[in-house]
């Protein structure tokens, strides 16, 4: 449950009060900017896309219903956008013959030996894994976000990647 | 194969995807497979240190200034600069620090906002009900009318008039007159002779007059709750008590006829009971309240009190107190040395041996508390041994 101080703020920026928005943006940006990074993987584009992602939240606030969780919803807005933007840079890395951001991870490093892990796992099996393990979707909603994903694909993903992190001899 | 069909029942029993007998029944398959066991210990542990990953990326504080800005021009999408510059790279390194703290204090803006809003609301409210109380009282006090019926009587003719009276007005009879007043859920009140009263305040809740001077009987209705009279600078309060008042030249007498009234003057609170009758001296202070079944003996003695004052006319005076003046000893407990505070309470406790005991020493130093519950319980006793 939202507390009465980010429900007031809500109302307020629906009422197009931009001061109450940008304290939404203040205590959200953290939460949305990590899972961007982890998706992503730069920094750089991270922002962009973050900066996007709330400028769009701005602009459907309207649609926002007094029931949801702004949180629930704001996420699901992040998640959507930054799954598009895999998809448009995996194009243009086909084009271009590269598979940098994609498969490799040279430009972001973690202090947490775990999330490190994570983010050297190759595209679909980290975003499937940081969805369900870290941002607590059911394999359902997965599904859901990622249309061309089974939910047996989605399981046996998970599975097989408990089983590396598990395994792998950096994170013992 | 069997392996890997529990290591996916496994994972669904960690998801909680089981349904309760498969629970039970994997459960049970742990309790023999020790190594199953491990890896759900496993699991578990990485699910914790996934639960506590830490926050490892912080975004520039310029991005919040980019979406705000963005907001600002009304753009749906704004451009993002490329900071590759190293300059520029430097620039934003030095402002972090200070964006940082801008950011905070912002944030701490709009709390310090809202607790005004909340604030502003509330104060809002009391200035409402503030105004609301004043116009009432304000319209309370210009609404003059009471419900008070008052019917002059000529006692020589036995010619009578009817007339409504106002607040702060004055009802008055002259020797051949007589005035029954009638207040609706309060009572009523006989005016005979030559006599004068203001009315200060008359409503169906609340009556207090001036007795100025003349004769003045008060009968109460069941529902009254309170009438309030005020004789020089003392204010009597009745509580269901049928009273009169009588003044003469030199003095007012307060004859008590039901229930009690209660005296207020600056120092203390006074009960008088029923049957009990008392003059108002001079310096608004009350004579020794006398029952009007005392003794002549103990009358007399009184009387001498406090004419002269003597302590052993006071020793008398106690030692002739029987169970009528009881309410006599308790007013004296007030006006006497506290050497005669104990002998009274001695003689009380003589006089009604179920009277608990008290705290003495309370009663010596003259706490207003312990004064009435001992007034009450003689009030009870004395009720009692009627």
């Amino acid at each position: 449950m939202e507390d009465s101080y980010i429900k007031l703020l809500i109302k307020s920026a629906q009422q197009g009060k931009k001061n109450a928005y940008r304290e939404l943006c203040n205590i959200n940006l953290k939460k949305i900017y990590t899972m961007a990074v982890r998706f992503l993987l730069n920094e750089k584009v991270a922002e962009k896309i973050t900066e996007e992602i709330f400028i769009e939240a701005w602009e459907n606030l309207k649609f926002l219903r007094e029931d949801q969780s702004f949180d629930l919803w704001l996420r699901s807005i992040a998640i959507y956008r930054l799954l598009d933007e895999l998809r448009t840079l995996r194009i243009r890395n086909e084009l271009i013959d590269a598979n940098e951001i994609t498969d490799a991870n040279d430009g972001v490093f973690s202090e947490n030996k775990c999330e490190n892990i994570i983010l050297t796992l190759p595209e679909k099996e980290r975003i499937i894994f940081i969805l369900h393990e870290i941002e607590k979707y059911t394999y359902e909603e997965i599904a859901s976000f990622m249309n061309e994903t089974s939910l047996e694909e989605i399981k046996s993903i998970i599975i097989n990647t408990r089983r590396v992190i598990i395994s792998a001899e950096d994170y013992e | 194969m069997n392996n890997n069909k529990f290591e996916i029942l496994l994972h669904d029993y960690f998801d909680n995807l089981l349904s309760p007998e498969q629970v039970k029944e994997f459960e049970e398959y742990l309790l023999d497979n020790i190594d199953m066991a491990i890896e759900l210990g496993k699991l578990k542990t990485l699910r914790r240190r996934l639960n506590n990953l830490p926050s490892t990326f912080s975004p520039d504080p310029i991005v919040i200034e980019h979406i705000y800005n963005s907001l600002l021009e009304g753009k749906k999408e704004e451009q993002l600069t490329e900071v590759s510059d190293e300059v520029e790279e430097k620039v934003v390194e030095k402002s972090k620090g200070k964006k940082k703290k801008e950011k905070k204090e912002k944030r701490l803006k709009a709390k310090t906002k809202y607790r005004l809003k909340i604030l502003f609301v509330v104060l809002f409210f009391i200035l409402v009900i503030g105004v609301i109380t004043r116009g009432y009282l304000y319209y309370s006090k210009k609404n003059k009318t009471t419900p008070w019926q008052v019917e002059m009587i000529n006692v020589s003719d036995g010619n009578s008039i009817e007339k409504t009276v106002e607040v702060n007005s004055a009802v008055l009879t002259s020797e051949n007159e007589r005035a029954l007043i009638s207040i609706a859920n309060i009572g009523k009140i006989e005016l005979k002779g030559k006599s004068k009263i203001l009315i200060l305040e008359g409503t169906r809740s609340e009556n207090k007059i001036i007795f100025s001077y003349g004769y003045l009987a008060f009968t109460p209705m069941p529902q009254n709750k309170a009438f309030l009279v005020k004789v020089k600078n003392l204010l009597l309060k009745s509580e269901q008590s049928k009273f009169k008042i009588v003044s003469t030249d030199k003095s007012y007498n307060i004859n008590i006829e039901t229930s009690f009234i209660t005296i207020l003057n600056n120092e203390h609170k006074f009960k008088i009971p029923l049957e009990h009758e008392f003059t108002l001296l001079n310096n608004n202070t009350i004579s020794i309240p006398l029952n009007k079944k005392t003794s002549i003996r103990f009358s007399k003695l009184v009387k001498n009190y406090m004419l002269s004052g003597n302590e052993k006319t006071l020793e008398s005076l106690i030692a002739a107190a029987g169970k009528t003046d009881v309410f006599s000893l308790h007013y004296l407990l007030y006006n006497v040395p506290p050497v005669y505070r104990e002998k009274i309470l001695v003689k009380l406790h003589k006089l009604f041996p179920a009277l608990t005991e008290s705290n003495k020493e309370k009663i010596l130093f003259l706490d207003e508390r312990e004064l009435n519950f001992l007034w009450d319980e003689l009030f009870s006793l004395s009720q009692f041994t009627r």
